[in-house]
């Protein structure tokens, strides 16, 4: 048996052969080739294409969009929703996490479960129903005349969208204040008290203490979650679409990728949004986002969680329930359209019919989209957890050389948006040998792709935090009792790790069944349409009436598909579910 | 400078279902710039009592009197007791500086003011080379000095203290003991401090009280509460004890009670009567140990049954009778009595201490 090493020197020789062992570094290196063509390529792509010009390198398209002031109005137009989003997601979200952390009071349980239902529902199926809901004649402004809080007779009733603006930011608001409820939460739990026990001993008041101490200690999960939702909001093509607000650049250049004409105008502009998306994330992760050395890694004094009295009680019960409602209205909203026979000028429809939810499924377009997104979503996660499991595997357990990189690369995607990884991939299939993999031909491999990479961050992050739960010292038990390498991964590790695994690819899957920038970009003909785009095209048919109430409907399909496999991963991850979605 | 006077304070949790009296109907008072320690094994609601005073916990019943303000219901910020914690809760966005300015700047002094303040304290605790560092620079004994000078910043009439030494070393915590009492006796404040290490509490208090289950079990200070515990818990909590129990079978001047291991005679005073069982406690430093000699009445016989060399002392443990068994301390350096010999153990009158039985 060889003696372990006792000089510097000695160490350094093991450690070396630690990070060299050949199949780890084999699979280390297949899987930084993979997602360098993957995900490195197509971006690569984008920025090469942005500029050129002629075969040359040369500023030229980006001095056409930095000199186009339509272009530059759409880009700060996008910032400033983002802003906005980001800015209302903190609002409210704060009061909401401050509460559940701080609070207790009878049905606080269900509504932090109710809470994260929103998260669940895309914006871009809710879209289908604010014209219907918050337009000047719409179902809100019906029921205040009919409760007599508004006379459409003496003055025009309120547009509540605008041109469509407000509609972008209230939808992307009441999806994503989610991420930053988990997020907040978390960030609030890992505070000690004592800080804030601390400040209000020597003097502060609660006030005072929460800015003072609180609110900065809080600071890199708030910018985790603040990032993801930015980001997020910032590149969202499919609930501008829908809500017919136009002026915003993920909706040009979404347009401008449909042509078959492709200009490096395009890509420049691809190139400022991201720019600004790792910009943001390179920030949020790196500067804001960086956590305080903390003395402990716990709570060294007791959290106080004061009980609510009757009043304070229903006070809570009214903001939770009241944010909650908003959030399901647009998809309630959803569900009657794809249930209503007659829905003209009333509150509620005036006659109700399954015909659409019906015609989803007997038609054979609208069931292939169906088939398609399951088979499309099923194959990606199918990738992901191959490429993620072996990708968290090789970053948790091993010293390999170069880990720090793949783990770094995996989490890519978080910052590079769905659009603009689309747009990499049009690029990539412009000409060449992919050619015939182009949205217009065959981009079913293209799709499963984008669906993986997109995920990819999810499956690594939920399988990392299986891994690290479990000692390595049960696979060497193993070892030591004759079980090789691979058996006692698959013996022991995988059995005690499968709930992570499970919950990964359950999210994963769903997550991809309703993703939109890829779908609404990549897939171009009828026969390979998603769930997504299929509802894209019948909600903007200028064709028979009833196509909204059949965009509805398949966006019921959806939703009803979704929420049953986040009930699943819920199941499944418990409390750990918030974790997934952080930057 | 502040008096502190808790009325029949008692802080109950409802946990699974039950009820747990964490302090249980706590009576007690502070004199104001006095050195108090609350003293017990953990779990004994010492740190809850403290928390009470600071207004971090509000009790289930009773009243918290400062001076002559009832001060029970008063906001935590409102009470001025500035408050060293366990695992100092420095803040770790701010620098040294800025924490130890916390206080007066709550209090509104202007900056220049508050700058000075905070020097001054942090010189005090030999910390005023480190204002522009962040606690997470620091090493433990610097992040309690630094902890202890944001305290003594605020200018509070009433310092609290919940074992602020429980996370250094056995060697720093030592060298802290002293400077601490001094820092805080120039402070003037009025000062409680918890801690469960009885060396501590003997070292440094002006008054002690021993707290078990809840319950204040007995006050006084450190040399009262080790010579002449109040009972057998105390006896055991401070120290090392003897312990054996018996049946008082004369009382006077001095009370005579026959044990298993032999009569045992006290000349401490107590409200005993003949007949009555009580347990008899005796310090092993304070029984003189050798060899036993023909004709030797006096004393308690006993047999060396092992012993153990503790650098300074030597400790023996004595077989008495069938069943008992004493430890008997000496200084090291005397000659080695082998297990096995019989030996005669005897003690002042003055260090026989009658406990209820």
């Amino acid at each position: 048996m060889t003696q372990p090493p006792t000089t510097l020197a000695g160490l350094r020789r093991a450690a070396l052969r630690q990070s060299i062992r050949p199949v780890p570094l084999a699979l280390n290196g297949l899987l930084l080739a993979l997602l360098a063509v993957m995900l490195v390529l197509p971006v690569a792509l984008v920025i090469g294409k942005g500029f050129s010009l002629a075969g040359r390198p040369s500023l030229y398209w980006l001095g056409r969009v930095l000199s186009n002031r339509v272009l530059m109005h759409q880009v700060l137009n996008s910032v400033v929703l983002a802003c906005l989003t980001t800015l209302a997601c903190l609002c409210v979200s704060l009061p909401l996490a401050l509460l559940r952390s701080r609070t207790s009071f009878r049905g606080l349980g269900v509504l932090s479960v109710l809470l994260l239902v929103p998260m669940i529902l895309p914006p871009f199926v809710g879209a289908l129903s604010m014209r219907k809901l918050f337009s000047q004649f719409g179902v809100v402004n019906l029921l205040l005349e009919r409760l007599g809080v508004l006379d459409f007779s003496a003055s025009p009733p309120p547009d509540y969208l605008g041109a469509g603006f407000a509609g972008v930011v209230a939808l992307q608001v009441l999806h994503l204040f989610p991420i930053l409820y988990l997020n907040a939460s978390a960030a609030l739990a890992n505070v000690d008290p004592a800080y804030a026990q601390a400040a209000r001993n020597l003097g502060a008041g609660p006030v005072r203490t929460f800015f003072g101490i609180t609110l900065p200690l809080m600071r890199p999960g708030l910018f985790a979650g603040g990032t993801i939702v930015f980001i997020w909001s910032l590149t969202d093509v499919g609930t501008p679409l829908i809500v017919g607000y136009e002026h915003l650049t993920p909706v040009t250049i979404f347009k401008e990728l449909a042509r078959a004409e492709l200009e490096g105008r395009t890509f420049s502009l691809v190139f400022l949004m991201l720019g600004g998306a790792v910009s943001l994330y390179v920030l949020g992760k790196f500067v804001f986002g960086r956590g305080l050395p903390t003395e402990a890694a716990k709570a060294s004094v007791a959290s106080q969680v004061r009980r609510l009295g009757p009043l304070g009680t229903l006070g809570a019960w009214v903001l939770f329930g009241g944010v909650i409602f908003l959030a399901l209205l647009p998809h309630l909203g959803v569900v009657l359209l794809a249930v209503s026979n007659q829905w003209v000028n009333t509150v509620l429809p005036a006659g109700y019919t399954l015909e659409h939810l019906k015609f989803i499924i007997t038609r054979q377009t609208t069931y292939h989209s169906i088939t398609n997104s399951l088979a499309y979503a099923g194959a990606s996660t199918a990738l992901d957890l191959l490429i993620g499991g072996v990708a968290a595997w090789l970053i948790v357990r091993t010293r390999v050389a170069g880990r720090l990189l793949l783990d770094a690369a995996a989490m890519l995607p978080l910052a590079v948006p769905g659009l603009i990884l689309a747009a990499g991939y049009v690029a990539l299939t412009a000409a060449g040998p992919l050619a015939p993999y182009g949205p217009t031909r065959n981009p079913i491999p293209l799709l499963i792709v984008a669906y993986a990479v997109r995920r990819l961050p999810f499956v690594v992050r939920g399988v990392s935090a299986g891994l690290q739960q479990v000692s390595p010292s049960l696979e060497d038990a193993a070892r030591t009792l004759g079980s090789g390498p691979v058996g006692s991964v698959l013996r022991i590790t995988l059995p005690l790790i499968a709930a992570n695994i499970l919950a990964a690819g359950v999210l994963t899957f769903a997550f991809a069944v309703l993703e939109v920038s890829d779908s609404l970009i990549l897939a171009q003909t009828r026969p390979v349409y998603p769930i997504t785009k299929m509802i894209y095209e019948l909600a903007t048919s200028t064709g028979a009436p009833e196509t909204t109430n059949q965009a509805a409907a398949l966006g019921v399909y959806g939703m009803a598909f979704l929420a049953a496999t986040m009930g699943l991963a819920g199941a499944l991850l418990g409390k750990r579910l918030g974790a997934i979605f952080r930057a | 400078m502040t008096t502190i006077r808790l009325e029949r304070i008692t802080k109950i949790y409802r946990s699974a279902g039950a009820d747990v009296r964490a302090v249980d109907d706590v009576s007690l008072r502070v004199e104001s710039g006095e050195f108090f320690f609350l003293l017990g094994p953990s779990g004994c609601g010492k740190t809850t009592l403290l928390r009470v005073v600071a207004g971090l916990i509000e009790p289930t019943a009773g009243r918290l009197w400062f001076d002559d303000r009832d001060v029970t219901d008063l906001p935590i910020e409102r009470r001025h007791t500035a408050m060293v914690f366990q695992n100092y809760a420095l803040w770790p966005h701010m620098t040294v500086a800025k924490n130890v300015e916390f206080g007066p700047r709550m209090q509104g002094l202007p900056a220049a003011r508050r700058r000075e303040v905070a020097r001054s304290h942090l010189r005090r605790v030999q910390m005023e080379d480190y204002v522009a560092r962040k606690p997470n620079q620091l090493s433990g004994g610097q992040q309690q000095r630094v902890a202890l000078a944001r305290a003594l910043a605020a200018q509070s009439d009433c310092l609290l203290l919940d074992e602020p030494l429980s996370n250094l070393d056995a060697r720093l915590r030592l060298a802290m003991r002293d400077q601490l009492r001094q820092l805080v006796k120039q402070s003037g404040a009025t000062a409680i401090y918890v801690t469960h290490d009885q060396k501590e509490a003997l070292s440094m208090a002006d008054r002690v009280a021993v707290m078990n289950v809840g319950q204040i079990v007995q006050v006084g200070r450190p040399r009262e509460l080790y010579d002449r515990p109040a009972t057998r818990f105390v006896a055991d909590f401070l120290g090392e004890a003897n312990f054996v129990d018996g049946s008082v079978g004369q009382v006077g001047e001095l009370t005579a009670v026959q044990t298993a291991a032999g009569l045992l005679r006290s000349d401490l005073p107590g409200p005993w009567a003949v007949g009555q069982s009580v347990t008899c406690c005796v310090r092993p430093e304070r029984i003189a140990v050798r060899a036993a000699g023909a004709g030797d009445a006096s004393g308690l016989a006993a047999t060396i049954e092992s012993s153990t060399y503790l650098g300074d002392q030597l400790q023996y443990r004595c077989r008495l009778g069938d069943h008992l068994e004493w430890k008997v301390t000496v200084l090291s350096g005397q000659a080695v009595l082998p297990p096995g010999t019989r030996v005669t153990l005897s003690m002042s009158l003055h260090d026989v201490t009658l406990l209820p039985a």
